[in-house]
């Protein structure tokens, strides 16, 4: 390594040394990762533009160029309809998550509300959880005629038919809200917690109330905040799979990720037409995340000042009470009762909409956990390992790419960097079902086919931004003087980084890998696409007991996948505090 | 078999089926047919044989695969995998892997046959040469089910009837023996429509009716008024049965009563099975073993036992399926859950390959009305 070269003084190289300065550890490395990154991004979407003018004939074994599938996309009904509800469902989603998770963040942040750093930590944890089993645990609790809250209404409350229905719609609505509150919550708290308290004070001095100053003083100010999160809701629950599969599907309500599910692996079959689905909802999606990044990102934090000062903690009065029971009322609603539910239904041998005494047992968790068993169910048992390994190599790989990814992105200035910088916001605005897609047709005539390898390719594809964003956020607050005073004393670039760099890291770099660890435990979207015989994931066994066998041992596994996250999350929390879950 | 209640069958099942695992003892090799013998070391050089289908549970596999490995005595260290999704995920898979010319399965079963043909055509199947196929041919064709040997056979066949809780409200009585009765006005809010449009085999089952005559369009609009609940998937609608959330299902397999019994023994008493006196669609499964799959042999020997007396009888008691093993018994257990074919008029289509062709025009139909 020379130093020289490292500090941009090519003028002093010969010229023949030119092209040995350019090639450095520093270069390679970065070179390399960036182009792994263009490739596993670039490759599966440019196949998809591709497939989705292929026209599949009858039979489904040849196929013509033409643009019949957004012909008979446009045409179709169904997938009319699916755009439609599709719509309205981000819609609900993104105005339920936002004022729960507004109002949570604000109680959180800025009021006297009691336990409200214990409770904070529940308050994320559906983020941490499987929409797909929170979806599953509604209907076990609130379907019409088999839900355990309807049972109850009727047995104790006299009530005829039921009291709730979430097989429609608004259930859809109302879980994937819940479930997505927290995206909301983590956008906005930062912001609270950060801002200058002398704008309220102006505001309470001129004589406004407390009503008043929070609606037009505090929140316009974390309005970008709300915007940003608000805009991944939309976009996250327009590529949610699990939640309109289990709620939707089998009652008329068809969105645009189960049609393209439906015409992708169903019995058409027709991966063409579903990369032109695919590509429909991933322009939309991806306008949006570019919306967010672009324009309102940019604008938030701009009420932090220099200023050292703490934020004002608003008296709430006998009020404060209220804001616990809310808080509480979410955790109850969001992550116990589903989980009571699910854990209820599980311990029956099958069914009937009612609890059996007499019936409990413990034998589902013994098919869905002991491999050794006669009569274990495969797709459980494999799911378990294939996940963990999948989620433990995933998290390792991408977090190892993320960091020269990272160091070229904002310690290297020019276009590669930029365009680098675009390719790593682009993979989130393509939801996981779409990706997959791409994946798929790419390497299907690959030796990685029907491998774990594809599934972990697809993950990484799909989320590597998620690991690659933490370590942005630190990168960008330590200053390259560092950096810069290590190569100046003669460390090669490789030692800067071990030795300066990475220690400055290491709480991105944990943060990001935590974070893709979780993700990746509870992915269903890309496995339910790429799995195959022996490369079941946790979610694809959810998936696979859920359509091929009953609804207790699917509560089972169920269960079996929430405790694992949950034990993620109590493990990440102690190595890393409290802090690193909301960072 | 109409109306019939299933007795305590359940633990009878669970007997037999440890039974017949006991009694796949390595068979001699002189009862084996010349076909299985060549094939028996091939197989076990090849050490591990997988199968894609809509149909085995994993309690069936759980059995199958080790009383396949036991009869040809193929060892401990042998692998049978059986790797099940919906009936078009499963020719998706294999359509999608004959293209790229990457294969992951052996064997293929699934009732497609459309799909068969076509692909039979394009040389994407091994070539048979069975010592058991000639013991069921002429049971199939009776049947009128579709077969290509010698690359494809038709080792079982199944067909939907109506399946109902007698426990849930307003079914104490009711009794399902034409599709007159599972379409009543008073089924309103009790009953699932099957979603024609991901399966084959409901495709071709509604083709079958049509062409025995049967009003579909009218039976269909009769089901709508009942506001179905719209689901695919055999299972899920048993569940729906169980639970009374939906207590009546016109299109299910008395095979997964049998496999709930089995789970919990007190629902023999309350599942009921019915049949049709417009005709039972016989749906057979077509199986096939893929060329350029990994383990060729051993699929090959798969297939044999899957038409060998000792293999038909394990999937017969697992899965309740119908066999065209020329004077087959099925055993006592599975008898409850099986149709007696000589006692109903069995319907079957002209041109299974031919009928692909009306998929769409009857699926957007189907979906005109149900979505």
């Amino acid at each position: 390594m020379r130093t020289g070269a490292a500090l941009g003084t090519p003028r002093a190289a010969p010229a023949e040394g030119r092209w040995r300065s350019l090639i450095t550890q520093e270069s390679v490395t970065t070179v390399l990762a960036s182009l792994v990154i263009a490739v596993v991004v670039l490759l599966p979407l440019a196949t998809m533009v591709v497939s989705s003018f292929r026209v599949l004939d009858g039979f489904g074994f040849s196929a013509h160029w033409g643009m019949d599938n957004y012909r008979a996309m446009v045409n179709d009904r169904i997938i009319a309809k699916a755009f439609l509800n599709t719509l309205i469902i981000s819609t609900g989603s993104t105005l339920l998550a936002t004022v729960l998770g507004v109002s949570l963040a604000w109680i959180n942040a800025r009021t006297n509300c009691p336990w409200r750093e214990k409770l904070e930590p529940y308050n994320l944890v559906p983020f941490f959880l499987s929409p797909f089993v929170g979806a599953i645990a509604w209907h076990d609790l609130a379907s019409p005629k088999i839900g355990l809250l309807n049972a109850w209404a009727r047995d104790y409350l006299g009530v005829q038919g039921h009291l709730l229905n979430v097989d429609n719609i608004y259930g859809i609505i109302w879980v994937t809200g819940i479930f997505f509150t927290p995206l909301v919550y983590l956008f906005v708290v930062g912001s609270l917690r950060r801002m200058d308290p002398s704008l309220e004070d102006s505001a309470r001095t001129t004589g406004a109330g407390l009503l008043r100053t929070t609606l037009t003083v505090t929140l316009p100010l974390v309005l970008p905040g709300i915007l940003s999160g608000a805009i991944i809701v939309f976009v996250t629950s327009a590529g949610e799979f699990g939640v309109p599969f289990k709620l939707g599907t089998p009652y008329g309500w068809e969105t645009l990720t189960t049609q393209i599910f439906s015409k992708a692996v169903g019995d058409d079959a027709n991966y063409f037409m579903g990369a032109a689905m695919s590509m429909s909802l991933g322009v939309i999606t991806a306008f949006l995340v570019w919306v967010q990044q672009r324009i309102i990102a940019p604008r938030e934090f701009t009420t932090v000042t220099g200023k050292g000062f703490r934020p004002n903690v608003i008296d709430l009065g006998k009020w404060k009470w209220l804001a616990l029971g809310y808080n509480l009322a979410f955790v109850l609603f969001a992550v116990v009762i589903p989980l009571l539910g699910l854990l209820i239904v599980s311990l029956h041998p099958v069914w009937q909409g009612r609890i059996i005494p007499a019936d409990l047992t413990l034998q589902n968790y013994a098919r869905v956990l002991f491999w050794w068993q006669g009569n274990h169910i495969q797709a459980a048992t494999n799911g378990i390992g294939n996940s963990i390994i999948l989620a433990f190599a995933g998290a390792t790989i991408a977090m190892a790419l993320a960091i020269p990814v990272s160091y070229m992105i904002h310690r290297t200035k020019g276009y590669g960097s930029r365009m680098l910088d675009f390719l790593c916001v682009v993979p989130i605005g393509f939801p996981g079902i779409v990706l997959a897609m791409g994946v798929l047709i790419t390497y299907i005539k690959t030796p990685i086919y029907a491998t774990l390898w594809i599934l972990l390719l697809g993950y990484i594809t799909r989320f590597f931004p998620y690991g690659q964003r933490n370590i942005s956020s630190i990168m960008l607050a330590i200053s390259e003087e560092l950096d810069q005073s290590s190569r100046m004393a003669g460390a090669s670039w490789f030692t800067t980084l071990k030795r300066v760099t990475l220690p400055l890291l290491k709480p991105g770099i944990f943060a990001g890998w935590v974070l893709l660890f979780i993700i990746f435990l509870r992915e269903l979207p890309i496995s339910i696409i790429l799995y195959s015989s022996g490369t079941e994931t946790l979610s694809v066994g959810v998936y696979y007991l859920s359509n091929f066998e009953n609804e207790p041992l699917t509560a089972a596994l169920s269960i079996v996948q929430t405790v694992i996250l949950l034990v993620c999350i109590v493990v990440f929390r102690r190595l890393a505090g409290r802090e690193a879950l909301t960072a | 078999m109409k109306n019939h209640t299933v007795h305590h069958a359940a633990t009878a099942g669970a007997v037999l089926f440890a039974g017949l695992f006991a009694v796949t003892a390595p068979v001699h090799a002189a009862d084996l047919t010349p076909q299985e013998k060549a094939l028996v070391p091939l197989a076990m050089k090849e050490g591990s044989v997988t199968i894609i289908n809509p149909l085995f549970s994993d309690e069936t596999a759980n059995k199958l695969g080790p009383a396949f490995i036991k009869y040809y005595g193929l060892g401990n260290d042998f692998k049978f995998n059986n790797l099940r999704k919906g009936t078009g995920q499963v020719v998706a898979q294999v359509r999608q892997e004959i293209q790229a010319g990457r294969f992951t399965v052996d064997v293929i079963l699934v009732s497609a046959p459309g799909f068969f043909d076509e692909a039979a055509k394009r040389g994407a199947f091994e070539k048979l040469d069975s010592g058991h196929w000639k013991n069921h041919i002429d049971l199939a064709k009776q049947a009128g089910q579709y077969s290509s040997y010698p690359h494809v056979v038709v080792p079982l066949a199944y067909t939907f009837q109506p399946v109902w809780n007698s426990s849930c409200p307003g079914m104490e009585n009711f009794k399902a023996e034409s599709y007159a009765d599972v379409v009543q006005p008073s089924l309103k809010g009790k009953t699932i429509a099957s979603d024609i449009t991901k399966s084959f085999t409901y495709t071709n089952t509604e083709l079958s009716l049509m062409e025995a005559g049967v009003d579909t369009n009218t039976m269909w609009n009769k089901l709508k008024a009942t506001e179905p609940i719209v689901e695919f998937r055999t299972e899920p609608k048993m569940q729906m049965v169980i639970s009374c959330q939906r207590p009546l299902d016109m299109w299910n397999l008395s095979g997964r009563v049998y496999q709930n019994v089995l789970k919990k023994p007190e629902l023999a008493k309350i599942l009921k099975i019915g049949s049709y006196k417009e005709g039972q669609v016989m749906l057979g499964n077509q199986a096939a073993v893929i060329k350029g799959s990994p383990h060729p042999n051993a699929g090959k020997l798969l297939l044999e036992f899957l038409l060998s007396k000792t293999g038909t009888d394990v999937v017969v008691v697992g899965e309740a399926v119908n066999s065209f093993l020329k004077g087959y018994q099925p055993p006592e257990v599975a008898k409850p859950y099986l149709l007696d074919l000589s006692k109903h008029k069995l319907l079957g289509l002209k041109d299974w390959v031919g009928a692909q062709k009306q998929f769409k025009p009857v699926r957007d139909a189907w979906l005109e009305r149900f979505k």
